[in-house]
């Protein structure tokens, strides 16, 4: 609201710019990397197998939706399976 | 002649402006992911002692992902209120970062407007509209509500259905259905790499995020690595832009 009224200087709009891939990637990795807020491998290795269909659809389909749905299932499998 | 051009400009701006329906259109292929997480959360929040009303109570007023998964865990395991608030402010705090990314598109409305189109705002509807927006130089209002309320409702939805049928769903990573939000989050930085076609800069924003995010798990546990890991890689993405 308040942000939105001012003018912003060149850097400050280039620096706007990265936030968007900052934060996702932060939030992946807490996602992917963190369990219980300390970092493991060994915990998160079922997600970390899961991302890997799920980045391919992701890049390949460009779609949300398949994206969604292969890590939902790939985890589905997964979790069947191990 | 100037005056001429720029009458011009603002009515092809307004020609283009998107209406309400297409933003409900946009926010199709997040629903999945409200769908599955809300249900998610829903089970959780049932099985930490909530009822129903209190569900659509959180759903509505604190309307966050994982807001409401923490808030259901620190209630079940009777943590005082303050704690909780400022757990999840803490949390939350990345919603400015997003307003402030989103705010150069929403220059042209009202403070009162840009109040309701940023309450609303969550990591998803902010995914979709910066991919939407990015090639645009102002967003429409009646888009925003439409992403925005779609997504609202939808997360409703799939929170009390999580509650209805909590009882009978005692395990929902069985169905992967945890992973949802990963995936929703992998989605959108995918379409935000490929469209921003700034693959070296970007790369090495995402490699920064991801080491500040494991350094500051060492440190400290708690949410703050989000905001950190953001502020930092942007800078170096801003500073390789720079320096490049």
């Amino acid at each position: 609201m308040i942000l939105s009224r001012l003018e912003l200087p060149v850097w400050a709009i280039r620096w706007l710019k990265h936030i968007p891939v900052a934060i996702l990637t932060a939030l992946i990795a807490q996602e992917l990397l963190l369990s219980d807020g300390t970092f493991s491998i060994a915990d998160n290795i079922l997600k970390l197998w899961a991302a890997l269909p799920t980045f391919l659809v992701a890049i390949f389909t460009r779609s949300l939706l398949s994206t969604v749905l292969t890590g939902v299932i790939s985890m589905m499998i997964l979790r069947m399976l191990f | 002649m100037e005056q001429e051009r720029l009458h011009f400009k603002s009515r092809t701006i307004h020609q283009n402006e998107e209406g309400f329906l297409q933003g409900v259109k946009d926010c199709v292929p997040t629903l999945l992911g409200y769908l599955s997480i809300g249900f998610a959360a829903g089970v959780v929040q049932k099985t930490a002692g909530l009822s129903m009303a209190e569900i659509t109570l959180m759903c509505l007023l604190l309307y966050a992902g994982s807001g409401q998964f923490i808030a259901a865990g620190m209630i079940a395991a009777s943590n005082p209120i303050s704690a909780i608030i400022v757990t999840i402010f803490f949390i939350n705090l990345r919603h400015i970062l997003m307003s402030a990314a989103l705010a150069p598109y929403f220059r042209h409305l009202s403070p009162w407007k840009n109040m309701l189109v940023g309450a609303q705002l969550t990591d998803e509807t902010f995914g979709v509209a910066i991919n939407h927006l990015s090639d645009k130089d102002r967003a429409s209002f009646k888009w925003m509500i439409g992403l925005n309320l779609t997504a609202y409702l939808n997360w409703l939805l799939g929170n009390l259905a999580g509650g209805l049928l909590g009882n009978w769903i005692p395990n929902p990573e069985a169905f992967g259905l945890d992973f949802a939000l990963s995936g929703m989050f992998i989605g959108l930085l995918i379409m935000q790499f490929l469209s921003q076609k700034k693959y070296f800069v970007d790369v090495m924003v995402a490699m920064s995020a991801i080491a500040v995010v494991v350094a500051v798990s060492f440190i400290s546990s708690g949410s703050a690595g989000i905001i950190i890991a953001t502020i930092i890689a942007s800078t170096i993405g801003m500073v390789i832009e720079k320096w490049r």
